[in-house]
């Protein structure tokens, strides 16, 4: 038996856990937190008033019955003795998988910690989502800003998804006239991708929602309800959302060299080994791959580790499949490590797909196996390659 | 243990089941749960799913709204339309871009006939 040790149970954790064979692997999943959160589902709380109920559930029920979860925090992890160290244990193993997601850090960006406190936000948490939603209830006029602290951050078209959920919100509230969308981003364009941002930049028009470019944020003066750039521009609100910094795991990781300068941990971008380690793997939002930070990634990362910790050479082509969604219609950021997001069009049947994969979500956790080929088969038939400059 | 269970069941309860075991039933008898069991393998799953999920339903699907609603705008009754009424619809932008979408399907239908009999 290979005694297998996964450092988180979100969605990429959850997944390994479950592809691994009971009668090879000996598998432990260990997570500070007892329920496992959908984490797309912030945005649903926050904006379309959905009950957080439906987005979290207890991570042992996730995991299949053979699979042991601890819950307890970690405190370190020393690859060269294969040891972890938690609040109440100390655990070797054969192979490690670090699946601990991203760091929020909100006291990097002076004023956002407050801004969380008061109004909530859909980043770190169901509470904090069903806090914005109060708060958004209780806005009668003014700017809503939508803004982002740094480039790199979870789920990519999460501040455009606020923004045209937001905006439907407001109209359902008979507030379209009162109450201003604003999105800020630190991009040239309404979407890092140019190809993409021609596609919603329409949409945004058509739902009155200004955008506002190379706008990174710098700090926020919660006394003046104002947020201002890096650039030099300052923008007024009532109520604001700051996407905060997000970095690597905060637990120590011995050798130090392993993470990065935002404490992200390296990885070989393919095949998700540690950089220099053998019997140490990375998945999701911890590390370093130079591809987007989805729930997608993760998943597919699970499927890749789990494959080569039963022998087969799988490798991950950096696939992404970032739903984006406005009123009613969505789309998919389709891309990989050699290509950038091709064209797809906004349509009702892709808003379809991706009410089908959140209402999926759980079995896809929990019965991975079941859900493998069919992922395969969608994954193969929309290939940026496949797809080419035509798009889909 | 059985009776102790359907004790404690409400009458709603119970009476979704007895429609529940009543469908089971019929399923049963025509060897459909025996066809299914036997089907539900990985292997079968994938096949389906390749089968289906592919660049030209994934394309299908996207569009099927469009189709769909452009099938309902179509007059009950069409008017007939010979060579020279084909010449003068030839004029209308919006005739031109559905010839020009049948063409498009006419000409990827035969590259695919081309290489499925060669």
């Amino acid at each position: 038996m290979k005694k297998v040790v996964i450092l988180g149970g979100g969605g990429g954790g959850a997944i390994l856990a479950n592809l691994l064979p009971k009668d090879e692997f000996d598998v432990t999943v260990i997570d500070k937190k007892e329920n496992h959160v959908f984490l797309p589902g912030n945005l649903f709380i926050a904006f379309m008033g959905h009950k957080k109920e439906r987005y979290m559930k207890p991570l042992k029920e996730l995991l299949k019955p053979h699979i042991k979860f601890l819950h307890d925090e970690i405190i370190s992890l020393d690859l060269n003795e294969r040891k972890i160290k938690t609040k109440g244990k100390e655990i070797e193993y054969d192979y490690v998988a670090i699946a601990t997601g991203a760091h929020l850090d909100y006291d990097a960006i002076s004023g956002n910690t407050e801004l969380l406190n008061k109004f909530g936000d859909y980043y770190s948490g169901p509470e904090n989502a069903a806090k914005l939603h109060n708060t958004l209830m209780g806005m009668k006029e003014g700017n809503f800003v939508i803004a982002v602290a740094d480039p790199i951050y979870m789920c990519p078209p999460a501040p455009q998804k606020g923004a045209f959920l937001s905006s439907k919100f407001f109209a359902k509230r008979g507030l379209k006239e009162k109450v201003k969308v604003i999105l800020a981003l630190p991009f040239p364009h309404a979407y890092s991708s140019k190809v993409i941002s021609d596609i919603i930049e329409p949409e945004l028009r058509k739902e009155g929602i200004e955008v506002h470019t190379f706008f990174t944020v710098d700090s926020i003066d919660t006394k003046n309800k104002k947020i201002f750039s890096v650039e030099g521009e300052e923008i007024n609100y009532e109520v604001a959302v700051v996407i905060p910094i997000h970095e690597g795991p905060e637990y120590e990781v011995k050798p130090a060299e392993v993470k990065d300068d935002s404490n992200y941990i390296k990885i070989d971008k393919y095949t998700s080994k540690v950089e220099g380690f053998d019997d140490a793997y990375a998945i999701g939002d911890c590390t370093n791959a130079p591809t987007s930070k989805s729930g997608v990634t993760a998943h597919l990362q699970a499927e890749t580790v789990a494959s080569r910790l039963q022998g087969f050479d799988a490798k991950y082509s950096g696939r992404t499949n970032c739903p984006l969604l406005t009123n009613g219609t969505g789309l998919f950021i389709i891309s990989d490590y050699d290509h950038p997001p091709v064209p797809v069009k906004l349509s009702k049947f892709k808003r379809l797909m991706e009410d089908l994969f959140v209402a999926t979500y759980w079995d896809a956790i929990r019965y991975p196996e079941l859900w493998e080929p069919i992922f395969k088969a969608y994954f193969e038939a929309t290939n940026p390659e496949v797809l080419g400059k035509e798009g889909w | 243990m059985a009776s102790k269970v359907l004790e404690e069941l409400s009458e709603n309860e119970t009476d979704a089941l007895k429609k529940t075991l009543c469908f089971l039933m019929k399923l049963n008898e025509m060897g459909i749960l025996d066809t299914l069991n036997h089907l539900l393998e990985p292997e079968v799953i994938g096949g389906l799913s390749s089968l289906i999920l592919n660049k030209g339903t994934l394309k299908l699907l996207d569009n099927v709204d469009t189709l769909l609603k452009s099938l309902g705008e179509v007059p009950k009754e069409p008017k007939e339309v010979g060579v020279f009424g084909l010449l003068g619809e030839l004029r209308d932008p919006d005739v031109k871009r559905g010839l020009g979408f049948v063409i498009a399907l006419l000409r990827s239908l035969g590259k695919a006939l081309k290489s499925n009999f060669s």
